[in-house]
């Protein structure tokens, strides 16, 4: 409507996948079928849409099932030695296992400072009632500003 | 005899069981019966009919077995498999009272997606300038935890039905209604009313009829009317 959310390419869509990943976290211990679900849904718009999903955010839902990934409820961690040094995650819903490296000095690409070329300002003028959405918010700035870097 | 009724669905007391043992050899007991109840001309072939082995019997399913899956994204048949299609009452006790922080957030993303003014100056015709935006905004927005109510449907048991939409796919709602129980609506016969706030909005659910990932993308076509 104003100038401010023209220039935000696919803002929309970030708000649909924020809005349905803190759903998939309320619902994460209510109902595992609809956590899954809209998990799920999530990552379908992002998959439609071509937007990428910050790699953080990634790790927190299962990539078999989409189910959100909570320590100790929905999923097993462990630290593990054998092949490489790292950290073992298995959902409980579908028993997949994703490991992730704990490496010295290992960083994702999106990690590394040369990987941002500019960084947007989107955040909007209205306080936003709940801290979460605060959080996301930002989340979705860094998000969008490695997605840029990409193309 | 009341009593006896009662009784007959409670476990029988341990020192009745207790003597109970199952037979041993069972094979051998039941070629020993059949040889006793049969008439003589039968049990010759007793012997050949009990080597038969039953192909199916063996057969295990696959369908329940529960296997590591690999780091893939699961199809709609393994999902299925795992019982994460459907949301259902029976099985995973869905309650109203749990949905109501949903239908919060809900309430708080659509007001962060329709922008803070839109409370003020809601457009009621398809003259004012902002009908099309608006409409535009509102199938590309997500309606799992939006609170709906039926008001016109092909199928006159439908009307009237109301509750928050938990599961959203391409051509039905389910929601569950303050009574615990999910109910499944098909999309593209009902005339539907969205709750938000204080505002009604109206609209066909035939609109609706795109899976909800491919809506993001979908552009609406306006002043379409339904046959009814
Ligand atoms: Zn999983």
């Amino acid at each position: 409507m104003d100038a401010n959310t023209k220039l935000c390419q696919g803002k929309d869509i970030f708000e649909r996948m924020n809005y349905l990943y803190q759903a998939s976290y309320l619902m994460a211990l209510k109902n595992r079928v609809a956590a899954s679900y809209y998990g799920n849904v999530m990552v379908g718009c992002a998959k439609k849409s071509v937007l990428r999903i910050e790699s953080d955010i990634k790790r927190t839902i299962c990539k078999c099932c989409q189910s959100p990934l909570i320590p100790g409820e929905t999923a097993r961690v462990r630290l593990v030695s054998k092949p490489v040094k790292g950290i073992k995650w298995t959902c409980l819903t579908c028993l997949s296992i994703k490991r992730y490296p704990t490496k010295k000095g290992y960083k994702l690409w999106t990690e590394q400072p040369n990987s941002v070329v500019q960084i947007f300002n989107y955040t909007s003028k209205s306080v936003d009632d709940k801290s979460v959405t605060e959080t996301q918010k930002r989340n979705l700035d860094k998000r969008n500003s490695v997605n840029i870097e990409k193309n | 005899m009341a009593q006896t009724s009662q009784s007959i669905c409670s476990i029988l007391p341990k020192s009745i069981t207790k003597q109970i043992n199952t037979c041993e050899n069972s094979e051998q007991y039941i070629t020993n019966f059949l040889q006793n109840a049969l008439p003589p001309t039968d049990t010759s072939s007793i012997a050949n009919e009990l080597r038969k082995s039953l192909i199916l019997g063996k057969h295990k399913s696959k369908w329940n077995k529960k296997k590591q899956c690999k780091g893939k994204l699961l199809t709609n048949r393994k999902r299925m498999q795992l019982g994460l299609r459907k949301i259902s009452c029976q099985v995973n006790d869905m309650k109203y009272k749990d949905l109501l922080p949903l239908n919060q957030l809900w309430l708080n993303y659509m007001q962060q997606v329709l922008g803070p003014k839109f409370l003020d100056n809601i457009p009621k015709d398809p003259t004012d300038p902002n009908w099309e935006n608006v409409n535009q905004q509102l199938i590309k927005a997500d309606f799992h935890g939006a609170e709906i109510s039926i008001v016109g449907a092909k199928c006159p048991s439908l009307i009237g039905l109301s509750g928050i939409v938990v599961q959203d796919t391409k051509n039905i709602f389910r929601i569950c209604g303050k009574d615990n129980i999910i109910r499944t609506i098909p999309k593209d016969v009902v005339i539907m009313n969205m709750h938000l706030k204080n505002i009604k909005l109206e609209f066909f659910g035939k609109d609706l009829s795109i899976k909800p990932t491919e809506r993001t993308i979908k552009k609406f076509k306006c002043g379409r009317i339904y046959e009814l």
